[in-house]
């Protein structure tokens, strides 16, 4: 058998997943969906905002959790770097400084050429500079060295976007002791307690992938959203029935999922 | 009296708003003080530090076992203990056991050497490399190479961390995918948990035993709660229930003095930080 | 536009390595998709040598200028990465095995690991410190968090059981129940955004991170 076994419910969602997400983008075209703003947006551009006023600089920086962009840090640093581009565009007609920060030295390439790409946009490729981007490999050193930029830098706003362990506390937490505002965004669900103590605002889970479609107001895009709601509305229906059923004894949607 | 009100408010406030670099000193010393003056307390064994406890007790000799360490040096506060009683339980159960790492490559060794320094070699406890234990070392791949390793352990790894090929390992003759383990311990600080219960207790009915880091404790309880897996660790305080289960005290028992101690600070801190906070407002109206 | 930095290029590139790789999870095809893995091991090495050397302009431009506050560290720093690499490199050179030169262990053992551990031990001085900041009842739903937050705490400790054998029972049935339960959802509903922000990539669509 071509499919293996175990596997094949799974591959029909996702191939359901591929099919609605086809037909919302297509859909979208006529029409634009609405989508519900997010706070955290807003308190970023006036986060970038308080940063120019104080004349202190703005940070962005990943988490160091993920094993890299192979990883499963992987899509959530790239959507992570498409509020990168969104808080390079905030910062250059402010004339603020942004420090982005990452560990994973295959995103750094990618972080240099979004962050340079929006300067010349901006039609400021003189404010670029690559001493901005600052790479430190491995979890525990890279931890450290961002509590070492956050006691020299004395960032007014940072944006946390990634996959994180311990470092959402160590790194937030001093990050409020200087002022700091902070907005975070991460799939890590064990550490969005911390996150939610320490920062402003947050993205939490699924709203991080949507960030990039909402930035960008691309129909295309927005359909993508669409179709990721339907799913999520067809699998809390299999959730209700799957508890219903196997409360009168029937095994039926356990054997489904498995099969 | 107008005087002494306002006095009290700056005591509320001061409380309040007291520098961190003196809050940090007052922790420190305060954390120091079980180190110097180690108590203990009766710590109740919970129902997964009891079934994983179980689980390996129930093995019949000789039985082959997966030692997944995909732990990193900072991972040793929370995980060392149970690495070292769950391999001290494997040397008196006379177990047979393979360590594989996937997921850190430079820390692994230093874990490896650690283990085998607190809980004994294999060698001192008549255990003979190649029959009854073998180690792989790293591989790259995170949960591609956890699924690859329970699909074809030989497509993972071809010889062992010392160069030995594979096929040259008795205790790896007749060994080639989930199915030949009894047990899989995974002691992880990141994904390989899931890795775990998606590749080999969910897809091959093998069952695990995890061993979790703070964060890690919600998702283990559901997966305990769904029979995903068969007991977990939680952290520094599972791994003294289990030494207290094998009678053999070691690092985590002697570190839940400290442990306790941190956790009745931040309680205290936020009771103290409540009442100031009332008291402020109180003054203020 | 260089024919290399076409936009196209990635996508397509990007669509063919993750059909392999979900062809090899799904099907018994010889898709070998866990290879690719490998390469993208191998690739973030060949990273490293490039973010490596944007820290080490970093630190020398530091070191040159003379930062105040900051040039003592960035030559400290350039000393230590030049004990530990020319090590490693020696022992690559004598043995062929770099993690056998005892000079290298030594200083992974002693220095990298204490320091990491040192490192992690920050967590709890943190926590300590955030709960005392900001773990106060200012709002109802403030007071909701630092009550879940000390009901959980208070259902992992000894001393609790110590006090009455009942007090951690509410903090252990908060972490099993309603937070495992919202564990889920959440990656629920983050694995399905993560697969339709993959699809928007593999289709071009996702702008944020390719270069114009």
């Amino acid at each position: 058998m071509v499919l293996r076994s175990g596997r094949i419910f799974s591959l029909a969602v996702l191939l359901a997943l591929v099919v609605l997400t086809y037909y919302f983008i297509r859909k979208a075209k006529k029409a634009r969906p609405k989508v519900r703003s997010f706070s955290a947006l807003e308190s970023l551009k006036m986060a970038v905002g308080r940063a120019a006023e104080l004349g202190r600089p703005v940070m962005w920086l990943t988490g160091a959790a993920g094993e890299g962009l192979y990883g499963r840090a992987g899509n959530v640093t790239l959507a992570a770097m498409g509020v990168l581009g969104y808080l390079t565009s905030l910062v250059v007609p402010l004339k603020a400084k942004l420090i982005a920060c990452n560990a994973y030295a295959e995103a750094h390439p990618l972080i240099e050429e979004v962050m340079k790409t929006e300067y010349i946009r901006a039609g400021k490729p003189e404010m670029y500079d690559a001493n901005n981007v600052r790479y430190s490999p491995l979890w525990y050193p890279y931890v450290t060295a961002v509590l070492g930029h956050l006691a020299r830098e004395r960032p007014a706003a940072i944006f946390f976007g990634g996959v994180f362990g311990h470092e959402s506390i160590v790194i937030s937490e001093p990050a409020g002791v200087i002022g700091s505002f902070n907005v975070a965004g991460t799939i890590s669900a064990n550490q969005m307690g911390y996150f939610a103590a320490t920062c402003e605002d947050w993205f939490f889970g699924d709203e991080m992938y949507a960030i990039g479609a909402f930035l960008s107001r691309d129909p295309y895009q927005m359909g993508s959203l669409t179709s990721g709601d339907i799913l999520k509305w067809s699998l809390l229906v299999l959730i209700l029935a799957g508890i219903l059923l196997s409360s009168l004894g029937s095994n039926i949607i356990v054997q489904l999922l498995a099969s | 009296m107008a005087e002494k009100e306002k006095e009290a408010q700056d005591i509320w406030t001061r409380i309040l708003n007291i520098d961190v670099r003196v809050f940090y000193w007052a922790c420190l010393i305060i954390l120091a003080l079980p180190l110097i003056f180690p108590f203990t307390l009766p710590i109740v064994v919970t129902e997964p530090t009891r079934a994983a406890f179980n689980t390996i007790q129930s093995l019949p000799e000789g039985s082959l076992v997966l030692y997944y360490m995909e732990c990193g040096v900072g991972g040793w506060p929370e995980l060392m203990g149970s690495m070292v009683a769950s391999l001290k339980h494997i040397y008196a159960k006379r177990l047979k056991f393979v360590i594989v790492n996937i997921g850190y490559s430079v820390d692994h060794k230093l874990t490896f050497d650690r283990i085998f320094s607190l809980a004994g070699h294999p060698s001192a406890r008549g255990y003979k490399y190649g029959e009854d234990w073998a180690y792989f070392g790293f591989a790259s791949g995170m949960e591609t190479a956890m699924a690859s390793l329970a699909k074809n352990f030989r497509s993972v790894y071809r010889e062992d961390d010392f160069g030995t090929s594979i096929d040259q390992l008795p205790i790896m003759r007749n060994v080639n995918e989930a199915k030949d383990f009894k047990l899989v311990l995974c002691f992880n600080t990141a994904g390989g948990q899931s890795w775990v219960r998606a590749h080999w207790t969910v897809a091959n009915k093998v069952p695990s035993i995890i061993a979790v880091i703070g964060a890690g404790l919600a998702q283990s309880q559901s997966d305990f709660k769904a029979g995903m897996n068969s007991g977990f660790w939680f952290s520094t305080r599972g791994a003294a229930e289990y030494e207290g289960l094998l009678k053999a005290p070691g690092i985590s028992s002697a570190r839940m003095s400290a442990l306790d101690t941190m956790q009745l600070v931040t309680i205290l801190c936020v009771i103290a930080a409540n009442f100031a906070f009332q008291m402020s407002k109180r003054r203020k109206k | 536009m260089s024919l290399f930095q076409r936009r196209e290029i990635v996508v397509v590139l990007t669509t063919a390595v993750a059909v392999a790789v979900i062809a090899d999870y799904w099907t018994t095809l010889p898709v070998y998709g866990g290879t690719f893995m490998e390469w993208a091991v191998i690739l973030g090495a060949f990273a490293m040598g490039l973010a490596g050397f944007s820290t080490i302009r970093y630190h020398i431009g530091h070191a040159l200028k003379k930062t105040k506050g900051l040039w003592v560290f960035s030559v400290w720093w350039m000393i230590v990465l030049a004990i530990t690499v020319l090590t490693g490199l020696a022992g690559l050179a004598l043995t062929f095995k770099a993690e056998d030169n005892p000079i290298y262990i030594w200083i992974l053992n002693n220095v990298y690991a204490p320091l990491n551990i040192a490192e992690y031990g920050l967590t709890g001085f943190f926590t300590i410190s955030a709960s005392y900041r900001l773990l106060r009842a200012r709002t109802k739903s403030s007071l909701v968090f630092m009550l879940v937050a000390l009901l959980v705490m208070l259902g992992s400790i000894a001393i609790s059981e110590a006090i009455w054998s009942q007090l951690p029972v509410p903090g252990q049935w908060i972490s099993s129940v309603p937070g495992a339960a919202g564990e889920r959802g959440a990656t629920i509903a983050m694995g399905i955004g993560s697969v339709i922000f993959a699809l928007r990539a593999m289709t071009g669509r996702e702008r944020g991170y390719l270069p114009e």
